[in-house]
């Protein structure tokens, strides 16, 4: 019995939480990740993030940006799922259609999404085209901020209208047969059938969204590279950015652990969701 | 119900809106720079040449070929030992239903929302320490490590659905535990596997930040961290971006065509009940 469980419980204390803790370690200590020598300087770390103010724009920059992201992607994602639910063969292409962004890395999509940003961009060539004055895209922190949402948006709409899409189905259509018997309207129907019995994903999805959202950072990577002034440095960019680029390793860990501990805290309900739904089946 | 046409209205408009950046990034792959950069909306079929690619294909910074091999191995070796190793954790975590592995699968699924970038600068240093940073063994097992919290979350809710007399009889038939998990428990996964496969090989290969940080600015890379690399933050000859782009997209996009039943199917039957 142990023989099984050893390789997986090895891998996984080596590899992810031993690196864990001890990134929540030196979190507490003022090493810069290549001196021999280190202190204890407490919580010291911590309490310079929460009064940086780079750290507290970051904080806000992704907190804005995943809550937006995450609010959008869902309400543009459920209305899509309740129109191609029907198993018809034009349901399925727009199935295809809107989900094929998920195998595209989000390298790929950032630099696709720098090539139709950019201030000579492609949208910015159709907008002159037809007589409209350019956006500044990239070249605007807020506008950068916007262009990064868009691709999320972008990227993630199908994963999250087939996680609706599968909780639709699950929907048996007995009820809503008897409610339209009973002389309910469709949008009574929505209301009162579809949204509660679909409740667990709106949970999953949001929650799901709102972590990886947190966590921003690749299209930053290849799309900005944080700027323009700072503009779109999202917590994640600004960690690897403290922690590698200005060797201060100890900081950036205090940093991430603040990371993980406002991730976890707004997944209690996804986890808590998660049990109730399987002692349920 | 809603009526036909504003629904396929809807759905077109939509559509459009991923078709035809798809449908641009390819076109201008073929185009020369000057056009590409100049008119990206136009077409003229006979400017259409193969120039990108061939720079592409000649870069001394990316080679394909390599990135392609040292991805896709990356990819199968960390995928499959994690379906291994996570299918026989959960098997053990189903089978003994005591505190201490209720405690490891409670650890397992907090793994899930781990920021990868709070724990690779210490796993860089535990990396360096025994000698695999910078180096293929290195990103294996700790994309193997990443993915065992999704594997073992999977693996747990579906084997929970299977009856336990199945490995009962078997015990009482004189099987040891690994036998029973091979023969009896290993066949009933098969279609949970599938899907675990295909989603994680995706997302194996399309990952940025781990090889990014593992590989660091040594002599290997993958697609992801190449492209990267061989591109760079400011470069505006869209011709030759989307060149790399379709080449670092061609096998997943052709592994989503030939398993999309799997992805869609998997998420839609498995994911949610």
């Amino acid at each position: 019995m142990a023989t099984l469980s050893l390789p997986g419980c090895s891998l996984y204390l080596a590899l992810v939480l031993i690196p864990a803790l001890v990134a929540a370690f030196y979190s507490l200590t003022d090493w810069n990740g290549i001196r021999r020598t280190f202190e204890f300087v407490g919580i010291a770390n911590y309490a310079r993030a929460l009064s940086d103010p780079l750290v507290l724009r970051s904080f806000g920059l992704t907190f804005a940006l995943a809550a937006t992201t995450t609010v959008v992607v869902n309400s543009l994602a459920l209305p899509i799922a309740a129109m191609i639910v029907g198993s018809s063969r034009i349901n399925t292409l727009y199935r295809s259609i809107v989900f094929y962004p998920i195998v595209l890395s989000a390298v790929v999509a950032g630099f696709i999404g720098q090539a139709f940003f950019a201030t000579n961009g492609i949208i910015n060539q159709a907008l002159t085209a037809v007589g409209l004055g350019k956006i500044p895209f990239l070249a605007e922190p807020r506008w950068a901020l916007i262009s990064i949402g868009i691709l999320a948006v972008w990227q993630s709409l199908g994963l999250i209208a087939v996680l609706y899409l599968a909780g639709l189905k699950g929907i048996s259509k007995e009820l809503y047969e008897a409610a339209r018997v009973d002389g309910a309207s469709s949008v009574a129907l929505f209301r009162h059938i579809t949204l509660p019995l679909i409740a667990p994903v709106v949970t999953l999805n949001v929650v799901f969204l709102f972590v990886v959202g947190m966590r921003q950072y690749d299209y930053v990577v290849v799309m900005t590279g944080g700027g323009p002034a700072g503009g779109t440095a999202t917590l994640a960019w600004r960690l690897v950015d403290v922690a590698f680029n200005q060797t201060r390793y100890a900081y950036g860990s205090a940093i991430g652990i603040t990371l993980l501990l406002v991730v976890t805290i707004m997944s209690i309900p996804l986890l808590a969701g998660l049990r109730r739904r399987e002692t349920v089946s | 119900m809603t009526t036909a046409s504003p629904r396929h209205g809807a759905m077109a408009t939509i559509s459009a809106v991923y078709i035809v950046p798809i449908y641009l990034v390819i076109v201008n792959s073929f185009k020369p720079s000057a056009e590409a950069v100049g008119d990206p909306l136009g077409l003229d079929l006979t400017k259409l040449t193969l120039e990108n690619y061939q720079a592409v294909l000649n870069s001394a910074t990316f080679n394909v070929t390599q990135a392609y091999l040292f991805t896709g191995l990356v990819t199968l070796t960390g995928v499959i030992s994690s379906l291994l190793v996570g299918a026989m954790l959960a098997y053990v975590i189903v089978a003994r239903a005591g505190r201490t592995f209720q405690l490891a699968y409670i650890l397992l699924v907090a793994g899930l929302i781990i920021p990868p970038q709070v724990v690779i600068i210490p796993l860089v240093k535990i990396l360096a320490a025994v000698g695999l940073l910078f180096s293929f063994p290195g990103l294996v097992l700790v994309n193997a490590a990443g993915n065992l919290s999704i594997v073992t979350f999977v693996y747990v809710a579906f084997l929970r659905t299977v009856p336990k007399e199945l490995g009962e009889a078997a015990a009482i038939d004189g099987a040891g535990m690994i036998r029973t998990f091979w023969q009896i428990i290993f066949p009933v996964i098969l279609p949970a596997t599938a899907t675990l496969f295909v989603l994680l090989s995706v997302f194996t290969w399309n990952d940025f930040v781990t090889p990014q940080l593992i590989l660091g600015s040594s002599d290997n890379y993958t697609v992801t961290t190449g492209i990267y690399r061989a591109i760079g933050t400011y470069q505006t000859d869209y011709g030759l971006i989307f060149a790399y782009v379709c080449l670092a997209s061609a096998p997943m996009a052709l592994l989503y065509l030939v398993a999309q039943r799997y992805i869609v199917g998997g998420l839609t039957g498995g994911a949610v009940k």
